[in-house]
């Protein structure tokens, strides 16, 4: 070939290379090889498209030729226009997509900034650009004002929500009767919160996900009765209801309607509390709650005193001095953990619970009880008051595993009342109070249940503290505006739970996919064996500790008997013995805190010789063999 | 065609008469276990069985792995002047071009697939993805691929190894960094922003962090693909003139 010829070959290819790739980019099909395809369309997104009666538009806004736009965004983007597409074609029809390109200055972008997407500065600069989607059914929008690539795992259920809530004309109601601030510390306790020096709570990532599907309704402790129209129920942290809002929930239940229960032996929120009002010389909150004629009633046992505590499960804390330790009554849950039948939590993979309690069916008891999340076999019972003052390697000596323990069950099927007199009578008047003549009866006009009708449905967790933004989120700042990611699966399985309730399966086929952790479960295994194995060990110097240090308070104090210096050589001898004792009690203690760590950080060095050696190895032997066989 | 396979045997058979290819093989599965369960990688503390961290210092490693692998390919040839000889033969140039290439991709998929103890570690450890596994070995003799085109390429355009070593290293770096922010910034600068997104497009670490994640995109097999038919195109050429 000559020199001009060849140039103009190597020009044209290179053209050829830039376009086959760009053509390649637009190939819609890819091969997802996870085990959970966590990349393609779940079947429950599928199903919910195949449902969309009128056609709805999504409007992908991307300001593709902004200057300065991160790689990653790029990337992403082209990674929801291809997910985008993949609905399309699932909606048969339905779903039309349009991707725009706001340019500034332009009807494309007042279209962006009404339907509420905001325009973002990268972190080094460059130009505003937008990247949002918004989701139109008639007069109904939903938007994402941004999408952001943190959240990559959930992009398809972020989507599929969007066009679930987009066709929804009126939410259903869910009614919540909380003692603990979930919507965040109202304007009139606010106050109040001043006054006592008490910080107020901003409201939490819960509610947010309660409220994409439901309109919230909350009631009051005190009221008498519930709203007309409730969907769903949801009773966190019951505490003083009156009895008449009891009897109104059991016939709720009883109705067919279904009830999301929560309670707790040991709730973080009030026992903070506990501590700032203790420094106001203010009350103790009661940090359990419970709702005992209700659910003997129905056939759970619960018991507001004792809080689960699982050596397997338990969560890594750091403690006061900076160390690393295992707090296990703070419950890290992993996939194995969830019942993976259960449609709220057949897709988790991780939740944390904290000071949980336990329950389980009463014998006898005519309702399906099944249970949703369990703890590991090493589970066993504290006393929830031993809590407040004991260190968290206190705790695991408290521990004796009695198997594994429900901290979240479904109940269904035939309830019986927990009135079985009817309606609470209302409260004797106190002096001076004007006696509300007219009887509860009158005010149900209509006969009190004494069974369900139909089938009724009840989820019980025995736990609050997980629908907390501590335990569920990492927040953190994305272009001025907080952002959370989820830590766990906990927000997902609270969604899960209600909107499970509330009657969408759909989605929560589609939530939890993608965040498969798949742990070392050996490494865990050995964990728990260790603690196991030192767990008599450490009790005993601990004993034998508290007894030398006990003596030798005793002996300083003979010493100084007085304010007269009373020490005979006897008595200096013994101090200065147990001293010495004490010192090596303390010393083995430590010996051992490292043992627990040995095995593990030993098997991490094993691994790390072996796969350092066992290739160089084997091609040093086949170096050996290859020159040999050649010389033959 | 035909002549490819004897090139490629005699090729690849040469790389075990040579103990550089021992060194090569020991040294590169070393590197990458010791990088892995560093304070870097912390594969070990990591405690999820996956190999994240093995892969992902890949793209690192092979920036001077492969061309030291791949810079005697042609420059050795071209020096010690067989390659005259070489073309006395009965092949074509793109024969020996296949045949050598093939066999050093071959070569270094080898000393990828022999990093084997360290999957069956995350199975002893836990119950890893097997699918991810094996797009994430799929992706990294992909990117071995693309790099080796790069490095088979300089090798023909100079008789100095060490030249050849130099220029790949700068190649591949480039191919590399376009997919950083920082460059892509300054691409922007000098270039319309479409024609930056195009140049961004060949960075090797996009396309290879989507075998790692379990996904086989089009886009990412035509790009290794096509960039190792255009470079051994550019090869050929450069061999004939």
């Amino acid at each position: 070939m000559k020199f001009g010829t060849k140039t103009a070959a190597i020009l044209l290819l290179l053209v050829a290379l830039v376009l086959v790739d760009y053509l390649a980019s637009s190939i819609p099909a890819r091969l997802d090889a996870t085990a959970d395809s966590i990349y393609s369309l779940s079947p429950g997104t599928k199903t919910m498209l195949g449902k969309i009666e009128d056609p709805i538009t999504l409007d992908l806004y991307f300001s593709k030729d902004a200057s300065g736009l991160p790689i990653a965004y790029k990337n992403y983007a082209a990674r929801v226009r291809e997910m985008l597409r993949q609905y399309v074609r699932a909606s048969h029809g339905k779903l039309t997509l349009n991707i725009i390109n706001p340019k500034p200055d332009t009807p494309a972008e007042e279209k962006a900034t009404a339907a509420g997407l905001q325009p973002q500065v990268s972190r080094q600069g460059g130009e505003p650009f937008y990247f949002g989607l918004v989701v139109t059914q008639a007069d109904q929008q939903k938007t994402i004002p941004n999408f952001d690539p943190n959240r990559e795992q959930f992009l398809e259920y972020d989507l599929s929500k969007l066009v679930y809530s987009v066709q929804l004309i009126d939410k259903p109601k869910l009614g919540l009767i909380t003692s603990l601030p979930l919507q965040g510390t109202s304007p009139q306790e606010m106050q109040m919160m001043a006054m006592m020096h008490r910080q107020p709570q901003p409201g939490q990532f819960v509610i947010e996900e309660w409220s994409d599907t439901f309109n919230i309704v909350p009631v009051e402790a005190t009221a008498t009765e519930l709203p007309a129209g409730l969907d769903v129920l949801a009773v966190v942290h019951p505490e003083n209801l009156t009895p008449k809002l009891q009897f109104a929930i059991d016939q709720f239940l009883l109705g067919g309607k279904p009830v999301f229960l929560a309670v707790d032996p040991s709730s973080q929120y009030f026992k903070r509390q506990g501590g700032q009002q203790a420094m106001y010389g203010g009350p103790q909150p009661n940090v359990s709650s419970d709702l005992p004629k209700l659910l003997s009633a129905y056939g759970i046992h619960y018991d507001p005193t004792k809080v689960v505590g699982d050596l397997e499960k338990a969560t890594q804390v750091q403690t006061a001095n900076g160390a690393l330790t295992r707090y296990p009554i703070w419950l890290s849950l992993t996939k194995d953990d969830f019942n993976a039948k259960a449609l709220p939590t057949a897709q988790l993979n991780s939740a944390m619970f904290i000071e949980a309690g336990s329950l389980s069916a009463q014998p006898g008891s005519a309702t399906t009880f099944t249970p949703l999340v369990q703890t590991s076999p090493q589970a066993g019972d504290v006393a929830a008051a031993a809590l407040q003052f004991a260190q968290p390697d206190e705790i695991a000596k408290q521990i004796t595993p009695t198997g594994k323990k429900t901290i979240a069950a479904l109940v269904t099927g035939k309830f019986t009342t927990a009135f079985p007199d009817g309606a609470p009578k209302d409260e004797p008047a106190k002096p001076g109070e004007k006696k509300d003549t007219e009887s509860a009866d009158h005010a149900h006009p209509t006969p009190a249940l004494k069974e369900s009708k139909g089938t009724s449905t009840l989820f019980v967790v025995a736990d609050t503290d997980w629908l907390f933004d501590d335990y569920s989120v990492r927040k953190y700042n994305l272009f001025g505006q907080t952002a959370a990611q989820p830590l766990n699966d906990n927000l997902a399985f609270a969604a899960n739970t209600v909107e499970f309730l509330g009657g969408s399966e759909d989605l929560i086929s589609i939530r939890g996919k993608g965040t498969s952790l798949r742990p070392f479960t050996v490494v865990k295994a050995m964990e728990v064996q260790a603690q196991q194995k030192y767990k008599e060990k450490l009790t005993e110097l601990d004993t034998r500790l508290s007894q030398v240090q006990a003596k030798l308070t005793e002996l300083q104090g003979k010493k100084n008997e007085g304010n007269r210096l009373v020490a005979t050589p006897e008595i200096a001898k013994a101090i200065d013995d147990f001293r010495q004792q004490q010192a090596a009690i303390r010393g083995e203690r430590r010996q051992i805190r490292a043992a627990l760590r040995e095995g593990i950080e030993s098997l991490g060095n094993r691994l790390l010789i072996i796969n350092l050696l066992a290739s160089p190895l084997l091609v040093g032997l086949f170096g050996i063999w290859f020159y040999r066989h050649r010389r033959r | 065609m035909k002549q490819v396979c004897p090139v490629f045997k005699r090729e690849f058979l040469g790389y075990f008469r040579s103990p550089v290819a021992y060194v090569f093989l020991i040294g590169f599965l070393f590197f990458s276990v010791a990088l892995a369960f560093s304070r870097f990688g912390g594969f070990f503390e990591s405690g999820v069985a996956s190999l994240d961290r093995y892969f992902m210092f890949f793209p690192w490693l092979f920036l001077f792995l492969v061309p030291a692998a791949g810079m005697r390919l042609w420059s050795e040839e071209k020096r010690s002047g067989t390659l005259e000889l070489l073309f006395t033969l009965p092949i074509t140039t793109l024969d020996a071009v296949l045949g050598k290439f093939l066999a050093a991709w071959a070569f270094l998929s080898l000393a990828v697939l022999l990093s084997f103890p360290m999957a069956i570690t995350v199975a002893y450890l836990g119950d890893p993805d097997w699918g991810v596994l094996l797009t994430s070995y799929l992706g990294a003799i992909l990117l071995a691929g693309g790099y080796l085109g790069v490095c088979t390429l300089t090798s023909a355009l100079t008789k100095n190894q060490v030249v050849s070593f130099v220029a790949s290293v700068g190649a591949c770096a480039i191919l590399v960094f376009l997919g950083y922010s920082g460059f892509t910034d300054t691409l922007e600068k000098w270039f319309p922003v479409s024609v930056a997104d195009v140049l961004a497009n060949f960075s090797f670490i996009t396309h290879f962090e989507a075998f790692t994640k379990g996904i086989i995109d089009p886009k990412d097999l035509v790009f290794f693909l096509s960039l190792i038919g255009f470079t051994l195109f550019l090869n050929v050429v450069a061999l004939e003139r």
